[in-house]
């Protein structure tokens, strides 16, 4: 069986960023008390009527542009009826018949594979609900109108690793777009339709995180071939997944399949959209292929800097701008700048509140004045305290090293004879001589000294 | 009585006592009560306010346009603290957290809100027999009905001395109750007055409007009421040159031919009456495509209907009983089941059939298309003429016992002349033209935004026809 | 004539239960009412276009400016029951 025969179609639904909520000017903020953020509108009192947020449909529009779709020029909303605790109006207003963008397309970086986009519109997000001890709903009708954007793809996702491909270049690419912040996987829910070719669809509804949705899929492939061998029936059927045990589970059934009786939305009027409404930033394939050509670096090292972080990647660009490209900050940027984030607990935009004591920093690095470590610990401490310290440049008096190092060799005769058989061994010869120098010299200087002092003495 | 203008209006009369030092508290005190005396007959109200709450909204108000003239609002149309039910049990108790666009413009404009008046449940009904609590009487003769679905509202404008009611009209709501009970309605352009806080029957079919005894008195609260709602986006309005002279009449042959007797010899004595002294011409003409505006209408009205009617569930708001241990599906079908009264059922399943997938194309779009056609052809006569002319409802007030026994589509079938303009949102007016056993109306129907040829079309009128009082009267100052 | 298959599911859809001689009642006046609507299936509508309004609106927005609603206490008080902000219902289980 080839991997053409695992056909896997996402739903995702992205908050969007806006002030206020979809059809309502209730603050669209995620942290407030329950059931404080709610007017006639949001919860469906009878007599209030929607009004669409303008901001909201610029962003859907740049969302649509930005995947490479078809916008509809005349875009409508429906509503879709379906009785849920979590719906005031027992129906969600959404768009049906004519979505905002259609026909679009991803291409994957690793493959150039197109991931066909089928349609992006807009739709209102339903309240949250937590259960009592007994089961009873509590609803929180907060959440209920905020913003939220449905893309869906076509089936042509082939694997669970394909799928992460596809959601870290979706994300980076909302990213550029300002929709998602850092943290924004936790913004989009993603719905996973899975079939293998000749059998049922079935749904795992729900699952939040990149990592969560890719091990959905493995185990829910792994289950369906299963049933293939053994000649068991697919159903097509409702998933949800357990972020625990890691595994699908069916969603309990309804007896009846809810018919959702569409209408169009009659308290909201056309709306005209057009391509030139939104301008679309530099987006991550853009920004690859242009530093890749500008720097003169492969393309999959560009790319794992610019989808991995757009701070990181905007910081970059500003710093290659200024001092020159260097493909030691490029590597530390890449490399070690996001451990010493995570480690310190500190957000990315950190390169920006601290950009010339960083900028300084690294222009050391560059220059070869300091080691990466040095660098390490000097940001490490400016993220701390606020302050940069003292950086003691590397000497670049190496006679101190040359009588060292011929000391050192003359009091360990051993170890002259053990390079001869192994060159590596000169890496523990130069770890030795850094710790006694405490980091004021270059490794790379050390190194060459050494190198060239053994190379003497063996002649 | 000294009234400011040549045209007849009962709010100029009032305003002209009020000016001349009328003592306006003792007038209301006695006015409440006299109301809820006769209400007990009538059924006009479902809620009448005390005269303590009457006279303290007075002391807020303060010499405004409409220095303290009484009026009422149909129970589908939100006051905030009041309860507003729609005429059904699912609502009983709900008091919104916020007034009507319109209610806010009438307090603004120094009006005094009596009451709300009754009528069928979520305006489902021709004769207010669909109300949850009580049926409007119609004065000229108990036994009648008031009409529907705004009953309370023509009722309480045909008793009430001084007074107008602000309604609401979805295929005829408005019209039917000003006919039956002699009195004028307005149903205006559609969106021309905000739908905010008016709870829907169908978005794209309600519209607020006015009842009162003389057109006069319905163009002044038009014109308060009307106007651009940023809460209402489909609110919308532009002004157009109003004509005065050479009005040209078209007559719709085909659904006169739908009346009774009684009501075609008391239209065409109107017409014969309006167009010999003015001299204006009229004329007849068949107009087919409106034998199909009554199921168009139902099928869009009732698919709009069943999902505004989808959030009453017995959560949130309203009544709300029952175990909450129930499963949800369970819980709302026995809420819906319990308090919605059988026609509101029958709309809901109707509305639901005719949008269900496999259905939706053959009733639902096809009823979109139809109405854009009549639409169509409605604006080709307004192309040459100025007014379209009919009588307003095809029968005179049934009997209640009678009305009751009448199958739904027998039914739906009597809005048969109110549904067009109603359809198309074009406005129209109804003036008493008759009384019988009860009153009759004729209704003119101009294009979109010509509310005022209308007011000038009833003016006309009111100066060769003289209005009778009703039989029952409440607020008389002697 | 609908069929009672299609009947029932109506019903469910619309969260609305009949007693038997309702049942009855009710699908007897629904096929009448049907039965009358026929006459649209006379009219050609093959080129006509939808009216989703009477009269065309469009493109009305609303600035994106948060502003809170003035009577929040107002909404909440209209639940039965609320426990620590949030509203009660019934089961999903």
């Amino acid at each position: 069986m080839s991997t053409r025969d695992v056909m896997i179609g996402l739903e995702m639904h992205i908050t969007l960023p806006t002030k206020s909520k979809l059809f309502c000017s209730c603050p669209a903020t995620h942290d407030a008390e329950p059931n404080t953020n709610i007017c006639p509108i949001c919860m469906g009192l009878p007599g209030s009527k929607p009004s669409l947020n303008k901001d909201a449909l610029l962003k859907a529009v740049l969302i649509a542009k930005a995947l490479g779709c078809k916008i509809n020029e005349q875009i409508y909303f429906s509503r879709k009826v379906y009785f849920y605790p979590d719906l005031p109006k027992n129906y969600q207003i959404t768009q049906f018949e004519v979505p905002i963008g259609y026909d679009g397309c991803l291409a994957l970086f690793s493959s150039n594979k197109k991931i066909g986009i089928r349609r992006v519109h807009l739709e209102e997000d339903p309240a949250s609900i937590k259960y009592t001890k007994s089961g009873n709903v509590l609803v929180d009708y907060n959440r209920s109108g905020i913003p939220l954007v449905e893309v869906v793809t076509e089936p042509h996702i082939n694997s669970s690793l394909q799928a992460r491909e596809f959601l870290n270049l979706l994300t980076a690419n909302l990213q550029y777009l300002g929709i998602l912040s850092e943290k924004g996987h936790l913004a989009m829910k993603t719905d996973v339709n899975i079939s293998i070719r000749g059998y049922e669809r079935v749904e795992i509804k729900n699952i939040s995180g990149i990592y969560d949705i890719e091990k959905a899929i493995e185990y829910e492939i792994k289950r369906q071939l299963k049933k293939i061998k053994y000649g068991i029936r697919i159903e097509r059927e409702t998933l949800r997944f357990d972020d625990k045990r890691k595994i699908t589970i069916p969603v309990r059934r309804k007896e009846f399949e809810e018919d959702y009786g569409y209408i169009f939305e009659p308290d909201l009027p056309v709306f005209h959209t057009n391509h030139e409404m939104v301008k679309l930033p530099e987006l991550p394939a853009e920004k690859v292929e242009r530093l890749s050509k500008l720097y003169n670096v492969p393309l999959a090292e560009v790319a794992e800097l610019v989808l991995f972080s757009k701070p990181l990647t905007e910081f970059f660009e500003n710093i290659a701008k200024e001092l020159g490209f260097s493909a030691k900050i490029f590597s530390f940027v890449k490399n070690t700048l996001p451990s010493i984030l995570r480690e310190n607990k500190a957000h990315s935009d950190v390169v920006f509140k601290y950009y010339e004591e960083l900028k300084t920093i690294l222009s050391k690095l560059a220059r070869g004045e300091i080691t990466g470590n040095v660098a390490k610990n000097a940001i490490a401490e400016l993220i701390k305290t606020g302050k940069l310290v003292e950086i003691k440049s590397v000497s670049k008096d190496l006679s101190k090293v040359r009588e060292r190092i011929l000391e050192y060799l003359n009091e360990n005769e051993k170890i002259v004879e053990e390079f001869e058989k192994n060159p590596k061994v000169i890496n523990y010869i130069i770890g030795q001589i850094m710790k006694e120098f405490k980091g004021k010299y270059s490794p790379a200087d050390i190194h060459k000294i050494a190198l060239e002092v053994l190379r003497k003495k063996l002649r | 009585m000294g009234a400011k203008n040549d045209v007849a209006s009962k709010i100029n009369e009032f305003l002209f006592m009020v000016k001349n030092g009328m003592d306006i508290e003792n007038y209301y005190i006695e006015l409440v009560s006299e109301l809820e005396r006769v209400n007990r007959k009538l059924n006009m109200f479902l809620k009448i306010r005390s005269a303590k709450e009457c006279l303290s909204e007075i002391k807020k108000l303060g010499g405004k346009q409409l220095s303290y003239f009484p009026y009422s609002a149909k129970d589908n149309i939100c006051t905030e603290g009041i309860e507003t039910t729609a005429g059904s049990k699912i609502l009983k108790g709900y008091i919104p957290p916020f007034d009507a666009t319109v209610i806010e413009k009438m307090k603004r404009s120094g009006a005094v809100l009596l009451g709300k008046t009754n009528m069928d449940e979520f305006g489902f009904g021709t004769f207010s027999i669909n109300s949850a609590f009580s049926i409007p009487r119609n004065p000229y003769n108990t036994e009648l009905c008031a009409g529907g679905s705004s009953g309370g509202a023509g009722v309480a404008t045909a008793v009430i001395e001084y007074h107008v009611a602000i309604a609401v009209s979805t295929g005829g709501s408005i019209s039917c109750p000003a006919a039956f009970n002699g009195v004028v309605g307005l149903t205006p352009t559609y969106g021309s007055v905000s739908r905010w806080g008016l709870i829907d029957y169908a978005n794209s079919l309600d519209k607020i409007g006015v009842m009162g005894k003389y057109t006069k008195d319905v163009e002044i609260i038009f014109n308060i009421i009307a106007g651009i709602d940023k809460r209402d986006p489909t609110t919308n309005k532009k002004k157009i040159n109003s004509k005065a002279k050479g009005i040209r009449i078209f007559i719709p042959e085909n659904i006169i031919s739908g009346c009774n007797k009684t009501i075609a010899k008391s239209f065409w004595n109107a017409i014969e009456k309006l167009t010999n002294e003015y001299g204006i011409e009229y004329r007849l003409a068949e107009l087919p495509i409106l034998q199909h505006a009554v199921p168009a209408y139902y099928i869009i009205a009732t698919c709009e209907a069943s999902t505004n009617l989808a959030r009453f569930c017995g959560m949130r708001y309203g009544m709300q009983e029952g175990s909450y241990d129930k499963y949800f599906d369970e819980y709302f079908t026995d809420a819906r089941s319990s308090f919605f009264g059988k026609e509101a059922k029958r709309r809901i399943i109707l509305g639901t059939f005719a949008r269900m997938a496999g259905y939706r194309n053959k009733y639902y779009l096809k009823a979109l298309k139809v109405r854009g056609m009549i639409i169509g052809e409605l604006k080709n006569i307004f192309k040459r003429y100025d007014i379209i002319a009919t009588p307003t409802m095809p029968i005179t007030a049934p009997p209640i016992s009678l009305a009751e026994k009448l199958s739904p589509i027998e039914t739906y079938m009597l809005d048969m002349l109110t549904i067009p303009p109603n359809l198309a949102g074009m406005p129209h007016i109804s003036l008493p033209i008759a009384y019988k056993d009860s009153p009759i109306g004729m209704q003119f129907i101009a294009n979109h935004y010509a509310e005022e040829l209308l007011f000038h079309m009833g003016k006309l009128w009111e100066s060769i026809f003289k209005y009778k009082p009703a039989p029952i009267r409440v607020g008389v100052i002697k | 004539m609908i069929t009672d298959g299609v009947f029932r599911r109506v019903l469910l859809n619309c969260r609305i239960r009949l007693g038997k001689e309702e049942y009855k009642e009710m699908k007897a006046e629904l096929d009448k009412i049907l039965e009358a609507f026929r006459v649209l299936d006379k009219i050609d509508t093959k080129n006509a276009k939808p009216a989703y309004h009477p009269i065309p609106i469009q493109d009305v927005l609303r600035g994106d400016k948060a502003e809170r609603f003035n009577n929040v206490k107002g909404i909440v008080s209209l639940a039965r029951k609320n426990k620590e902000g949030y509203i009660w219902g019934p089961k999903t289980m």
